[in-house]
């Protein structure tokens, strides 16, 4: 497990008022019926309703734009939460293939979006040195040994 | 200065012409940019949503690279800075992540030891030494631009991470690209709601890019409220959101007034001289033609 447990303190969340300015305030609630950071915290803390969440795909509609935790009347880290809920999701194979393609990608280029003919063509024109080739197999070696080993290797 | 360029993976390989902005701009003000074998930051929307110690170690490889060499970072997209300056406050404060961290570097002959700094281009330009600069190299100043400015979330909170401030809901923005906007000759505007998300993360990593679009639709709403007719921005991926964004949202409602989106760089390379065509501003989706 990867560890993001000890980004926040589980006991902040006991404050929480479920006065729900998280979920006024966010981006991804607004337009995706069901998304509802407030409802996470009461489900996932407090009522411990946790394996539903996790199998849930709506937690991946979280932007990260963090604008729930700067409005929060009690500071709570509720960005880190979701963060957690997410690697928990993920690590139970709950993850969009969007970013596991991403990922993927990093693993076997470096980088998280792969160069096209085109995009050598153009730099070349505007006289921009060719790309800095990444040391790719330190890069991986690097992501397996940090923990991520099992998603590269599923395919 | 000497700074090593940290420009992420977007900007080199979807908008190349940034990247020429980025160093012309660097050339005009004598600041010298290094560049390093760097890997994804990884994305704070990313890899961190999945593996966080992967993108914690991850960043930790970059911000050592620099740090072997002495330098410091300066990034080009708002959600690098947030990888690179959160992996920093974290190693800096939990010990228990440096060890791990450290002991997987140390397999491949690296350290870190978390002496070296991590600036947003913005931050850099908005020192008093290069706006003075800028405004002395003038050629094209900005006239007829009312430029409203999106600095995206990631270059903005955590405040006490990103802004080396406490968190401020009356006054979120720190102001640097208005500070340089203005020594370019521009007239920098306000806007309802300017802090929010632009929708990207939504679209990138689900696949719901009709949702998504409607965040930003709301916040074009709110630009265009204001009467802006240039947009600021610091992140390729908030550019991409925007500029294409319009384009999509423009097929169909055919009437609808739209924005020019720029990066920072290229509005300030194009002020000091740059020639429009060498900075690609032409493939913009949305067409600056007041340029
Ligand atoms: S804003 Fe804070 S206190 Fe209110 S519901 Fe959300 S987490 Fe709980
Ligand atoms: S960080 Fe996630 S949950 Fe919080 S406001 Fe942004 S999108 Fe919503």
């Amino acid at each position: 497990m990867s560890g993001t447990p000890e980004l926040f303190n589980r006991k902040d969340f006991y404050r929480c008022l479920q006065c729900a300015i998280c979920t006024g305030s966010c981006p991804a609630a607004r337009v995706i019926e069901g998304f509802n950071p407030r409802e996470y915290i009461l489900k996932y803390i407090l009522y411990g309703e946790q394996e539903e969440l996790l199998k849930s795909d709506m937690i991946w509609c979280c932007t990260t734009c963090q604008i729930c935790q700067e409005r929060c009347p009690h500071g709570i880290d509720i960005s880190g939460f979701l963060i957690h809920i997410m690697n928990l999701a993920a690590e139970r194979g709950n993850l969009p293939e969007e970013i596991l393609k991403e990922i993927r990608l990093i693993a076997e280029t470096g980088r998280s979006i792969k160069p096209t003919a085109h995009t050598v063509r153009i730099r070349e024109e505007l006289g921009l040195k060719a790309l800095e080739q990444p040391d790719t197999e330190e890069i991986r070696n690097i992501l397996r040994e940090a923990g991520l080993k099992g998603m590269l290797d599923q395919k | 200065m000497k700074i090593s360029l940290f420009t992420g993976c977007v900007i080199p390989i979807r908008y190349p012409g940034m990247e020429v902005s980025i160093r012309e701009l660097a050339g005009k003000l004598g600041i010298e940019l290094v560049d390093m074998k760097f890997s994804c930051c990884p994305s704070p929307t990313g890899l961190k949503e999945v593996h966080f110690d992967s993108w914690l170690t991850l960043a930790a490889r970059n911000l050592s690279l620099a740090e072997d060499q002495g330098l410091d970072i300066v990034t080009t997209c708002s959600g690098c800075a947030n990888t690179l300056r959160e992996t920093a406050c974290i190693l800096k404060n939990n010990t228990g992540k440096l060890l791990s961290v450290r002991k997987v570097l140390s397999r491949y002959e690296m350290d870190l030891k978390g002496t070296g700094k991590i600036f947003n281009l913005p931050e850099l330009l908005a020192r008093d030494e290069y706006l003075d600069l800028m405004e002395e190299k003038l050629i094209n100043p900005l006239i007829n631009m009312r430029i409203g400015t999106h600095y995206g979330c990631h270059y903005l909170r955590p405040a006490s991470v990103m802004l080396d401030r406490e968190q401020d809901t009356y006054f979120p923005l720190p102001e640097t690209m208005e500070l340089v906007l203005e020594s370019l000759g521009a007239e920098v505007m306000e806007y309802s709601r300017q802090e929010l998300c632009c929708g990207a993360a939504l679209s990138i990593n689900t696949g719901r890019s009709e949702e998504a679009l409607q965040i930003t639709a709301e916040k074009l709403g709110w630009m265009n409220e204001a009467e802006i007719n240039a947009l600021a921005v610091t992140c390729p991926a908030c550019f991409t959101q925007f500029d294409t964004g319009q384009a999509l949202l423009k097929r169909k409602n055919r009437n609808m007034r739209t924005i020019p989106v720029f990066h920072i760089a290229e509005l300030a390379a194009y002020a000091l001289g740059s020639d429009p065509g060498r900075l690609n501003l032409n493939t913009h989706k949305i067409k600056p033609h007041f340029l």
